[in-house]
């Protein structure tokens, strides 16, 4: 679920990269980029919370 | 001392830095609870959040990290963000096979990644396979820190310390330090070393940032020297971020003491919480170098790879006659000394576990915890020994070779991640692939063909053939 947000993440940030310009003295592709690495950041800290599956009960 | 980077009082706090790994040492020593691999390689299993936490931070970063980041990103400007995003993706792959991992290795008592594959695939071949191949990965790990940790010693000390000193000194520190408390004194020696890298990047950043002005404020000069920053990256360099985010995501997200960590965390949240930590690093860590080299470029234009490596140090020499500056440069050179040694520590303790644990073990199966313990740590000094002499002595022609370790490492990713998760899946398929991926890497690397076919790595390659070779054996397997 997680991989698959950021997989869709990482399609939408693509348009992006071809939008000239720059923020904050960083080409417009560069801050998208540094933007989505901070989404990654946040959609794996939720998977590590929502979604660390270990082995089942009965298994451990 | 003609030349020196530090002076008295920064050689001073150094050799007091250093004292205080020894004395940690010794601590580690006495916080032992038995004579035991599992003590002595795991700490006894009970790493809480703050010490596992920055054992792998500082583990993760390592000389190459403060140094090597800060020049890519001075040569290839912005493009160099992908440093910030393949740092995060670790821990992306550490989240595949991790949460299974932990729970079989606290209930299997497992020490090292060996102990992991004999279980699950119960063939010696394959075990032994795995165990090489982490052991050349460390030892490669091992020998190019040892040569960063002589330059600098050399270079800071103006030659006061040469390099061939400047290695077996810092050697000498780090294996009576590891062999005194195992995985404790390398954990805490580490949680030191973790706090010395943050401080070092976030302190020297505040500095050159209110000195030299952001990207932003040097906008034009940049965009005047270096135009090709601006421009977007083009099919071959997206090829090549996305090659590089596949290498880093199955490689380093297997190195055997990455996966030594796993096992010691006290419980599970710890390790949650701790992966939870380490994805917000590269934030405060790589980002922070990467923006202060593209600085560098609008004051300091005109570098050669070399130099450039040493960007961050010209920064803050630059900066001499401010007052407190030179307690800033003997901050960086701690960090950077830090990041190397944590690594180092950390390679050559993986290192000595999978000798003992999976190789001298099962060749002596009847031996004690107690004898096995004293053979690791004979272990230790005969490695280090033998590295240091390497590193000293090593031709640089060869270095080439000894830089290839990611490329071959990644190539056992699918007997963790595919093992952990599919249960049918044969040892016979897992060995096919692993053997097909690293000839084919090491026929791409070595032979004269071109070692990155279509800006594509050539472990990403191995460890495609890899997964198609290994799919092909399952598939034939199962249909018998």
């Amino acid at each position: 679920m997680i991989y698959a947000l950021a997989l869709i993440f990482l399609i939408f940030s693509v348009p992006f990269f071809f939008i000239p310009g720059t923020v904050l003295g960083l080409p417009v592709w560069a801050f998208a980029s540094l933007l989505s690495s901070v989404c990654f950041a946040v959609l794996i800290i939720l998977a590590i919370e929502k979604e660390w599956h270990g082995l089942k009960g009965e298994q451990r | 001392m003609n030349g020196a980077i530090l002076d008295q009082s920064g050689i001073l706090f150094l050799s007091l830095y250093l004292l205080s790994l020894i004395l940690i040492g010794v601590a580690g020593k006495f916080a032992s609870k038995e004579e035991s691999l599992k003590d002595f390689y795991l700490g006894g299993k009970g790493f809480g959040v703050t010490v596992l936490f920055l054992t792998m931070y500082a583990t993760q970063y390592s000389g190459n990290s403060l140094i090597g980041f800060a020049g890519n990103a001075y040569r290839n400007g912005w493009l160099f963000l992908v440093s910030v995003t393949f740092m995060m993706a670790i821990v992306g792959g550490y989240l595949l096979y991790a949460p299974k991992l932990y729970d079989i290795a606290r209930k299997r008592n497992f020490i090292t990644v060996g102990d992991y594959i004999d279980y699950r695939y119960g063939h010696n071949g394959l075990t032994l396979f795995v165990v090489a191949i982490g052991i050349m990965a460390l030892a490669n790990y091992m020998l190019t820190n040892l040569k960063a940790i002589g330059y600098i010693v050399e270079v800071v000390t103006g030659g006061m310390i040469g390099f061939e000193t400047g290695i077996i000194l810092m050697a000498l520190i780090m294996v009576i330090y590891e062999t005194l408390g195992g995985m404790r004194s390398v954990a805490w020696t580490d949680a030191i070393q973790g706090i010395l890298l943050f401080l070092g990047v976030t302190i020297i950043f505040g500095v050159i940032i209110t000195h030299y002005g952001s990207p932003a404020d040097n906008y034009e000069t940049i965009r005047s020297l270096r135009p090709e920053f601006f421009t977007f990256p083009t099919i071959e360099n997206q090829l090549g971020w996305l090659s590089t985010l596949i290498l880093i995501f199955f490689g380093i997200a297997v190195y055997p003491q990455a996966i030594q960590r796993i096992y010691s965390a006290k419980n599970e949240k710890t390790l949650r919480r701790s992966f939870q930590l380490m994805v917000i690093m590269p934030l405060l860590t790589t980002l922070p170098l990467i923006i202060i080299a593209i600085t560098a470029t609008a004051h300091f234009p005109e570098l050669s790879k070399s130099e450039s490596e040493q960007v961050v140090l010209l920064m803050l020499q630059k900066l001499s006659q401010i007052e407190g500056m030179g307690m800033v440069i003997t901050l960086f050179v701690a960090a950077a000394v830090a990041a190397i040694m944590s690594t180092v520590d950390s390679a050559m303790l993986a290192i000595a576990s999978l000798f003992t644990q999976d190789i001298y073990h099962r060749l002596r199966p009847g031996k004690s915890q107690r004898h096995l313990t004293y053979v690791g740590k004979i272990f230790s000094w005969i490695l280090m020994g033998l590295m240091v002499y390497l590193a000293v002595s090593l031709p640089s022609t060869i270095w080439y070779l000894i830089q290839i370790k990611l490329e071959i490492l990644c190539q056992i990713a699918p007997a963790i991640m595919l093992g952990i998760h599919w249960k049918r899946l044969d040892h016979r398929a897992v060995f096919s692939g692993l053997f097909v991926g690293v000839i084919f890497t090491l026929i791409l690397l070595l032979s004269g063909l071109p070692s990155r076919p279509f800006g594509i790595h050539a472990g990403v390659w191995g460890l495609i053939l890899n997964l198609l070779t290994l799919f092909l054996v399952q598939g034939r397997i199962r249909a018998r």
